[in-house]
């Protein structure tokens, strides 16, 4: 056994791991080997003065506290599934995330629906190049019934009707939540299939 | 005779009260060392073992007892302490340009008067994160190759590998008079 054998051999030595024999002539090797015996020794200071560090002890109170806060920890959590940690540990921060950025987008859906039901308001006209109003759509909107059959306003349709009463009568809010209740649902479920 | 965990957690699954407490007591102590080697400070080791027995609770049902319940905890600790050592990490680097400018001889007076003071505990903060596990494991917990192999998901040999890498390194650090940053 060379001197390399034995500096690859000093940890499972001292931890007494491996073939009986390969330990022996270990032993034997560092009988005579000056330089080999300080390798050892200096692995086993090292694993001696770990074995030395300790961890303070926190105190009786905190043992004698802490099923409580085990127990509450578990209440918190199930109480709130949707911030449940994974068993693999990673943080359930990332699954808040996750739903805050799908909320995110939702809202941000939402808004889209709104500017382009405002864009259409204003630049109706010129991009579906319809001249002029229908008086039923515009009885339609003053009145809050749906369009002819009960179906609703197309969006061609949407865009002409004249909706400055609407906006007179009504905060912006309850104004957009006017005319969108006005609009087919198809065209709606369309715009938003398209968004 | 003592009730063995397996027996302690059918308790717990009928409902039993004491039974979850004989349990936590019985592991407090070990999962709350473990978590103080991995992150250095009560604060955050006593915020690790309690979620470590929580989520143990909370996904008792997909415990398979293939294992003991305690290399079972292990597992769900060292999950969690790397998860909390790759945050800190992060939290640290985000931060380094929010540092005031202190000139660079005090940084490095203190630095080398605090490494001087433990320079075992700095070694130790510097090895790989797998060397520093196994050592952990082995050292403070006397799990046998074979356990800290089901616990890091490794094989035996790869868990000693790394045992003999941590301790080999930590001597050329201690003794070898290796620079430290």
């Amino acid at each position: 056994m060379t001197c390399n054998d034995i500096q690859n051999m000093t940890v499972p030595y001292l931890e007494l791991d491996g073939d009986p024999d390969h330990l022996r002539e270990v032993t034997a090797h560092l009988e005579f080997c000056l330089a080999c015996r300080s390798e050892m020794e200096a692995v086993r200071q090292v694993l001696v003065r770990l074995k030395q560090r300790r961890v303070p002890d926190p105190g009786e109170r905190f043992w004698r506290e802490f099923p409580k806060t085990v127990r509450a920890g578990i209440l918190r959590e199930r109480m709130a599934p949707g911030t449940a940690m994974l068993q693999d540990g990673r943080s359930s921060g990332r699954l808040w995330a996750g739903r805050a950025w799908s909320s995110g987008w939702s809202w941000a859906l939402a808004a889209s629906v709104v500017i382009l039901i405002i864009g259409g308001l204003l630049f109706g006209d010129q991009l579906l190049h319809r001249p002029g109003n229908n008086p039923l759509q515009t009885r339609t909107v003053l009145t809050g019934e749906p369009g002819a059959g009960g179906q609703g306003l197309d969006w061609g349709d949407f865009v002409e009707a004249d909706w400055d009463s609407t906006w007179d009568e009504d905060d912006s809010d309850t104004a957009l939540a006017r005319m969108a209740a006005q609009l087919d649902p198809q065209a709606l479920d369309r715009l938003l299939t398209d968004i | 005779m003592e009730e063995t965990d397996y027996q302690l957690l059918d308790r717990y699954a009928a409902g039993e009260e004491p039974a979850f407490e004989e349990l936590i007591r019985r592991h407090q102590q070990t999962i709350y060392d473990l978590a103080y080697r991995m992150l250095e400070n009560h604060a955050d080791a006593a915020d690790l073992a309690q979620r470590t027995f929580v989520q143990a609770f909370l996904h008792v049902g997909s415990f398979r007892r293939e294992s003991s319940f305690r290399t079972w905890l292990f597992q769900i600790g060292l999950n969690l302490c790397r998860n909390a050592i790759r945050d800190r990490s992060r939290t640290t680097h985000e931060n380094v340009e929010d540092l005031p400018l202190v000139a660079p001889t005090d940084i490095f007076d203190a630095t080398a008067k605090s490494q001087m003071r433990d320079r075992l505990g700095s070694a130790i903060r510097r090895l790989p994160d797998r060397q520093r596990e196994a050592l952990v494991l082995r050292v403070y917990h006397d799990h046998a190759f074979a356990e800290i192999g089901a616990i890091m998901s490794c094989s035996e040999g790869t868990a000693k590998a790394n045992y003999h890498h941590a301790v080999n390194r930590l001597r050329q650090v201690l003794t070898g008079g290796e620079a430290t940053p």
